[in-house]
């Protein structure tokens, strides 16, 4: 009995481990669903710990998720309630009944796939070429792949599968900088089920050479100055996962807005 | 009967033995009972006999020290497991970096297996098990650490599979060598795994199962009925584990939903579901006490007892924190406290009489 456990144990720990191999070379094989060129805006050195020597890149968007306000409180934007609920959000409930705020906020994520933009520097929102902030906009989300990439074929936009959330925001009065009267609802893209990226040992050499996380180097004057230090090939699979084709280092050009970015096609 | 289960009782023997030693000596010394030399020295010879197989079949602990001594190898071996486990870790992380992606997943299959046949090794070598128990630590965390790290390496979408792979080799490690420790982590997976699922069907990402307590309610009740299966009566000795963890899920769970209803999946007001929850609490914790009482479960009542006194003590402060004076409130807390102790006295009096002489 003791030898059997301990057999079907090593037997799921090998069964277990082939699968996520099989898992990853299935996405990784045929030809990539998406390929796109980002920088250091869109892809943010992270390390995990102190001591480790592992190297991740996380994927940002606008608007940046936090659990505090969003930066525009203008209204719900693309995201209102009749998106909330092609998704699958029950909104039936008034926003006038008592219990509103606590039913929508106990509402939990759901999955969708998020649609991100990427806009040049000089378009509507990303501001300008030096603008530490992400490239990539959030701009609609869907339920599944295929409908979302024919309304969006352009290379320019990934679809991503991702975690969105329902908000319950009070009106806010920007005159009286206060809460007004009144609520409304409104989505939005709080986490991508990849955010953290791998990279690999073959890319590592360049990123390497970079003394400062992201968020490190983003406080410092230079940051200002000298725009994105890189820029990545990202590549998405047939299981909607990304991986990391290339890296390379970019030089800082004053004449150059998109701070040395190009987008690649599939 | 398992060997582990065999040695469970073998442990309870030589702690009867002991017992009955102990007694007798105190009834010689008040005069009630005086045995003459010739029936001491039999029965002396037979207890030494019986303690002697019992250390050599199953290496029990005959002495009140030798039991103490034990229970520090036990601290110390989960002790020693949690840091070998957060040192492959480390290890690990240390030099990733440095490492190519065969090499990487060479190094995290090879870990638990490594240390599953350590655990092997050190379980043939030692009947104790405390190496054994260490080591089966490791081979868990080692095996955590590999499904853990190779999603990130390949950037998979995460999957709630792990907990059922984590929680099934938990398991095996527990049955195959009877040790706890291994049973309550994968006990645990077993309950997220579970409560994802659960989250799964109701529309929910898997990842958003710790946001909804119901989620935990259908495993916390599976655990409690384990120990009730047939299967299960090889394995006596990890009956507590089960029904602690088990009540311990529910009673938690409950607690939640009575004091934050709008996390709950009931289509009804917040305030009705928490008065469900409420009079859940209240029933299933006095029902927990009685069951605990009547079948001597010791773990068991406790939890009730516990778990009965939170839930009223909740309410009071619902009831009464906001009108009335703080020492007033303290005054009642500690009154209803004193009653409380006049009930569970009387229960334990009830509990005595029901043994009889």
């Amino acid at each position: 009995m003791r030898r059997i456990a301990i057999l079907l144990a090593a037997a799921l720990v090998l069964a277990a481990d082939i699968l996520v191999v099989v898992k990853a070379a299935r996405n990784r094989s045929g030809s990539p669903l998406a390929a796109i060129e980002l920088t250091e805006r869109e892809l943010r050195l992270v390390r995990p710990q102190r001591e480790s020597t592992a190297l991740f890149l996380e994927l940002a968007w606008e608007p940046a998720w936090g659990w505090g306000r969003f930066q525009f409180e203008d209204g719900p934007g693309w995201f209102n309630q009749a998106k909330l609920e092609e998704i699958g959000y029950d909104c039936r409930m008034a926003l006038s009944d008592p219990s509103a705020a606590a039913h929508y906020r106990a509402m939990t994520a759901k999955e969708a796939f998020a649609v991100l933009e990427y806009r040049e520097a000089g378009g509507t929102g990303a501001g300008d070429g030096r603008s530490a902030a992400s490239r990539l906009m959030a701009v609609d989300v869907g339920r599944s792949f295929a409908p979302l990439r024919k309304k969006y074929p352009d290379a320019r936009f990934l679809i991503v599968p991702s975690l969105v959330r329902l908000l319950y925001t009070v009106e806010w009065d920007a005159n009286a900088r206060r809460d007004a009267p009144g609520a409304y609802l409104r989505g939005a893209v709080v986490e991508m089920l990849v955010g953290q990226i791998s990279v690999p040992p073959s890319q590592r050499s360049v990123l390497q050479a970079l003394r400062q996380t992201t968020s490190e180097y983003l406080a410092t004057p230079e940051a200002r100055a000298g725009g994105p230090r890189y820029s990545v090939v990202l590549y998405y699979g047939r299981n909607y996962e990304p991986w990391i084709g290339s890296c390379r280092l970019l030089t800082p050009s004053a004449d150059d807005p998109t701070g040395g970015t190009k987008r690649t096609h599939p | 009967m398992g060997e582990s289960s065999a040695k469970h009782e073998a442990q309870q023997r030589a702690d009867r033995i002991r017992a009955f030693r102990e007694e007798l000596a105190e009834l010689e010394r008040q005069g009630v009972l005086t045995l003459d030399a010739a029936q001491r020295d039999t029965v002396e010879r037979h207890l030494q006999q019986t303690l002697a197989d019992l250390a050599k079949r199953f290496d029990v602990d005959t002495t009140a020290s030798q039991k103490q001594i034990s229970w520090g190898m036990r601290i110390a071996s989960t002790l020693g497991g949690l840091a070998l486990c957060a040192a492959v870790v480390l290890f690990f992380q240390r030099f990733w970096g440095l490492l190519g992606i065969p090499a990487q997943v060479a190094l995290l299959v090879a870990t638990p297996l490594v240390m599953l046949a350590a655990t092997e090794f050190a379980a043939r070598r030692e009947r104790t098990l405390y190496y054994g128990s260490l080591l089966s630590l490791v081979a868990f965390g080692a095996f955590v650490l590999n499904l853990s790290v190779l999603g990130s390496i390949f950037n998979l979408t995460p999957s709630h599979g792990a907990l059922l792979a984590w929680g099934i080799f938990g398991l095996l490690l527990a049955y195959a060598y009877g040790l706890q420790l291994p049973l309550a982590a994968g006990l645990i997976c077993m309950l997220g795994y579970l409560a994802a699922c659960f989250s799964s069907w109701t529309g929910a990402p898997w990842l958003s199962f710790p946001e909804r307590p119901e989620n935990f309610l259908l495993g916390g009740l599976i655990l409690i009925a384990v120990p009730g299966f047939r299967l299960q009566r090889r394995y006596a000795e990890f009956d507590w584990l089960y029904r602690t963890l088990g009540l311990l899920t529910l009673f938690l769970a409950i607690l939640i939903l009575s004091e934050w209803g709008a996390v709950s999946y009931l289509p009804m007001r917040q305030s009705t579901v928490e008065a469900i929850y409420q009079v859940t609490g209240f029933a299933a914790a006095g029902l927990a006490l009685w069951i605990g009482i009547r079948s001597r479960f010791a773990g068991v009542a406790n939890l009730g007892a516990a778990f009965f006194t939170l839930f009223l003590y909740l309410r009071f402060y619902h009831w009464w924190w906001n009108w009335m004076p703080g020492y007033l409130f303290f005054l009642v807390i500690g009154l209803v406290s004193i009653g409380l102790l006049a009930l569970f006295r009387k229960l334990r009096r009830r509990t005595a009489e029901a043994v009889g002489p």
